[in-house]
């Protein structure tokens, strides 16, 4: 068998390599499959064993079916060996198996700047403050390893070569920040493969009020607004997402026709809005779908975003990252006054064969007002509020006939009820409808912005009325107007309301403390999302413009270099200096701060005095501790004064040795030491 | 040689001279640092201060051979080195050693010599040899020189210049006995007659094989750090005009390490270079101000005072 000279890599490095290794992967922990840890344990331990020389390196068999099996199990457990999930598994265990492939120092570095590589991997998935901090702690330690490798076997000293690490690292901070802040942001040329299988909170294409029995009362953030100006109040606080228009007697859905390919941009001009407005700036969490939120009816600043003619925004790309946009609200508007296409009067008035009691009311409700359709809406309305209907997070599930069980033998409900069971009598007497789903209202932080959770999850509806366009009716309303008014947490007479939680606001909603931790987070956590992730074209010309009139290409690219040839500047000067300059030797400074503690009790050493001659000072003044000092003199001198290897030891590494434990020695009387008289 | 023995021995030595002299520990100390170092010495004191004893007593207790020449202003050249006689049985010139011809020579009030005595006697401190009449003539080994000098009386005098200072390894002053010790020479034996019953406390050999051992004496970077801020300090313009040169550098590295011998440390101290500093540097810091090169002990207080062991500028 072919036998390969084999890079003998410094204990310390192996060490700080592999701790390097285990630190990158764990930040995928949670999303990797088991089978990848197991990997990595016998990776590890195989190739801790290859140092010890128990064990040798996998020959190339071995390697080549490594190699198949990961393909093949990856491919098993994903079903495609593309897309962000698979690939980085597949680059994970590729990374593991090259520990076993270490045959050259070559292989060390390789496996050090692919560690980058895998950390900033971490990316694709989390930008969270938290998981950055993480990152950094990781390249810190990758640092480290580099550093380890190229230091000389004798020199290694784990806590020094983290710190010329983070020296490092902080040297480089500067420019990551000048870096950050000037360089143009451009949106990626490819696209990743997120597919909405990872969305598994909030809005979905579809709503079945029927089947759900227990709505998500989750506090999972969805987005935050911040206002320019005026803030609305919590009732204009209409966050359109989807508009769902089919429906097929169980489910209400999203219409085909508010797909980005198969829908056109509308034509501003249908719509009348006056003078009032609301701007504001929207981070959005990632929800792998492709809607966007805003108030009604909004105009916004991003590319690849559509405005249907159901006037929802339908984004290209799923919102796989976070997002930040900026929109303009006119909550003043009317579209389609006057005229509505006979497609779209057709879609929004389907009805499937179902539920045939409602109907018959409608009719006979219908009757009663004279077929003016406003007063008709308005008697719905009212039959919800006096009927003994009753909102509650947690109603009873229902089989077939959706609409009539609820109306007429349940009388339970949340949102999607009522708004389902209300387009329902509007469709049925022929009047145009349609459910929207979105958030209804937020809860305002102390820091001003306002942070919309999926707890405000809501269902609501529009129906076309002549002369006034698409109006927004929510039945939920009639029934529990204080949802509206005061948000969800003080509608529902169960107290099961976000207990559920650990962290639950709710639950502590009592302790000052905990809350107003909660809150102080969440403003950091939101500083950041707008200001590090949610850095992006418009935000960066924002800011810029504080800085610079008239921001140009020009101006921010000259100006990127100015800056980084200023702290390349500082840096090589700080460098520079720091090379000439001598540093005070470590033993000294230990004697010095025998003779501070000295000074504190009213003895200094005097300048030019010897330390014997000081000992002899401070035996005389201080005889209790003269055996002490005379310790701590002696091993100054001989560590400092004395011959290299004077107690001891032959060689370099026993002198060594010795001087570091004389040293501490010496560090531990100093520390030890109380002069009293 | 071990390294307990040579202490011993060392120890010996000091006893032995210190019984002459009584009171002046550390002088003696020095001068026997001086011979480890294999240097001159030049004792400046006034009279009748024991220059003359000491030297005599630090001969006798070495086992030297010893002689003492008396400078006088009509002295010649060949009054110290010796002179070619005429023998007119061979009919040849033959070559009278002078008192310079021996282990140990007392150069009495050197500074009452004319230039040409004193260089004579200079050049072969330095030489260790004599040329005369185109003949060389190697002196004895071990070689010092002990020259005294008067520094009040200075009418008709020739002060050594600053080239001939520098040969001098230490220049120490005795100065006045204490009054207990100046009782304990009254009450006691006549010290001349003391000398001449001393017995060598160190033979020849050893002495050469203490000079070998002192060479060995280790001296850490820290210690040079701290010699090299000295003279670095002595060299600056507001110190002195004159700072003290290369020579000067190594004849105060050379002195403590002999004085650490002295002491009985394997490694030089701060201490050693201090105890030495004012021996070695006080008559090659001649600031200009004083012909009989006074500037120096001015300057030399000044370093003990502000050079510190500690390395200042790093803290």
């Amino acid at each position: 068998m072919k036998t390969h000279t084999i890079y003998p890599i410094p204990r310390v490095g192996l060490i700080l390599l592999l701790v390097t290794v285990s630190l990158a992967i764990a930040s995928h922990a949670l999303r990797l499959p088991v089978g990848v840890f197991v990997a990595a344990i016998v990776c590890l331990v195989w190739r801790i064993q290859v140092f010890r020389e128990r064990w040798v390196f996998p020959g190339k068999t071995v390697r080549f079916f490594m190699v198949i099996a990961s393909f093949v199990t990856v491919f098993l457990y994903y079903g495609t060996i593309l897309g962000p999930d698979a690939g980085v598994t597949l680059l994970i265990l590729a990374y593991l198996f090259k520990l076993l492939e270490m045959y050259k120092e070559r292989d060390a570095f390789f496996i050090v700047i692919l560690s980058y590589f895998v950390v900033a991997t971490n990316y694709l998935f989390s930008t969270s403050l938290l998981s950055s901090l993480y990152t950094f702690v990781v390249v810190l330690m990758v640092t480290a390893s580099l550093v380890g490798l190229n230091q000389s076997r004798k020199k290694i000293r784990p806590k020094r070569t983290l710190l010329i690490a983070a020296k490092l690292s902080i040297q480089a901070i500067p420019v990551m920040l000048i870096l950050f802040v000037f360089v143009p942001r451009v949106s990626p040329i490819w696209s990743l493969n997120v597919d909405s299988d990872q969305a598994t909170t909030g809005l979905s294409d579809s709503v079945s009020p029927g089947d759900i029995s227990s709505l998500s009362k989750s506090d999972e953030l969805v987005f935050t607004a911040e206002f320019n100006g005026d803030k609305p109040i919590q009732e204009e606080l209409y966050w359109r997402g989807v508009t769902y228009s089919d429906f097929d007697g169980r489910t209400w859905s999203r219409g085909l026709r508010d797909n980005y390919e198969s829908s056109d941009s509308i034509e501003l001009d249908n719509i009348d809005y006056s003078k009032k407005l609301f701007e504001f700036q929207i981070i959005m969490q990632p929800n792998y779908r492709h809607w966007l939120f805003s108030l009604p009816f909004s105009t916004i600043d991003l590319p690849y975003v559509k405005l249907t003619d159901s006037l929802v925004f339908e984004r290209k790309e799923a919102v796989s990252t976070l997002l930040s946009y900026r929109a303009r609200s006119h909550p003043e508007y009317v579209y389609q006054r006057h005229f509505i296409s006979p497609t779209d009067r057709e879609r929004n008035t389907r009805l499937p064969a179902t539920d045939i009691r409602a109907k018959r009311k409608a009719i006979q409700m219908i009757a009663k007002v004279a077929g003016d359709h406003v007063k008709y809406a308005d008697s719905v309305l009212n039959w919800f509020n006096t009927a003994n209907f009753v909102y509650t997070l947690q109603p009873p599930a229902l089989k077939v006939n959706t609409i009539d069980g609820f109306l007429f033998s349940t009388k339970q409900g949340f949102c999607g009820h009522y708004a389902g069971a209300f387009v329902f009598m509007m469709r049925a007497v022929g009047i145009p409808a349609r459910m929207i789903g979105g958030y209804q209202g937020g809860d305002y932080h102390s820091a001003g912005h306002l942070m919309v959770k999926q707890y405000h999850a809501h269902a609501w509806t529009e129906i076309w009325l002549r002369g006034k366009g698409w109006v927004r009716v929510d039945p939920t309303r009639a029934v529990a107007p204080e949802r509206i008014i005061s948000g969800p947490e003080y509608v529902t007479s169960d107290s099961s309301f976000l207990t559920d939680s650990p962290l639950s606001p709710r639950l502590f909603r009592n302790s000052e403390f905990i809350s107003s931790l909660r809150s102080r987070l969440e403003h950091i956590d939101y500083l950041w999302s707008r200001w590090v992730v949610g850095y992006n074209n418009s935000t960066q010309m924002e800011f810029l413009s504080r800085w610079i009139n008239n921001v140009t290409p020009q101006k921010v690219i000259t100006i990127m270099l100015m800056l980084l040839c200023g702290v390349m500047a500082v840096l090589s000067i700080y460098v520079l200096l720091q090379r000439g300059k001598q540093k005070l030797n470590p033993v000294d400074a230990l004697f010095l701060r025998y003779c501070d503690k000295l000074a504190e009790k009213g003895l200094s050493r005097m300048q030019g005095e010897g330390v014997w001659i000081f000992y002899q000072r401070a035996a005389n003044h201080f005889p209790a501790q003269a055996d002490a000092f005379c310790r701590i003199t002696q091993l100054y001198d001989d560590l400092r004064y004395g011959p290299p290897g004077a107690v001891n030891g032959e060689n370099n590494h026993d002198v060594s040795v010795t001087l570091a434990t004389q040293k501490n020695a010496l560090k531990r009387e100093i520390r030890r030491l109380h002069i009293h008289k | 040689m071990e390294h307990v023995v040579a202490n011993q021995l060392v120890g010996d030595l000091i006893d032995a001279v210190g019984c002459i002299l009584i009171g002046k520990e550390e002088q003696i100390k020095l001068c026997v640092a001086c011979f480890v170092a294999r240097g001159h010495l030049l004792l400046e004191d006034l009279p009748g201060m024991g220059k003359t004893t000491l030297a005599h007593a630090l001969a006798e207790a070495c086992g030297m051979s010893y002689q003492r020449i008396q400078f006088t202003s009509d002295m010649l050249p060949s009054d110290i080195l010796g002179v070619s006689v005429f023998n007119s049985n061979e009919a040849t010139f033959e070559f009278r050693q002078g008192p310079i011809f021996s282990q140990l020579v007392l150069a009495d009030e050197i500074n009452r010599a004319t230039p040409k005595a004193q260089s004579a006697l200079l050049e072969a401190m330095e030489e260790k040899q004599v040329t005369l009449d185109g003949a060389t003539y190697s002196l004895p080994s071990p070689f010092f020189v002990i020259a005294t000098q008067n520094p009040s009386d200075q009418m008709g005098t020739f002060a050594l210049p600053e080239s001939q200072l520098d040969r001098f390894l230490m220049r120490i002053h005795l100065g006045y006995p204490d009054p207990a010790v100046e009782r304990e020479l009254i009450n006691g034996v006549n010290r001349r007659d003391l000398i001449k019953e001393m017995k060598a406390a160190v033979s020849l050999s050893q002495l050469v094989e203490m000079q070998k051992q002192a060479d060995l004496i280790h001296l850490s970077d820290a210690v040079i750090d701290y010699i090299q801020r000295l003279v670095a300090f002595s060299r600056q313009p507001s110190t002195t005009h004159v700072g003290l040169s290369p020579r000067g550098t190594l004849a105060l590295v050379a002195a403590a390490k002999a004085y650490a011998f002295v002491e009985g440390r394997a490694h030089v101290v701060p201490e050693d270079v201090q105890a030495v500093l004012a021996a070695v540097a006080d008559h090659r810091l001649q600031g200009g101000q004083d012909v009989t090169g006074h500037a120096g002990s001015s300057v030399v207080e000044k370093m003990l005072s502000e050079v510190d062991v500690f390395d200042q500028a790093l803290l």
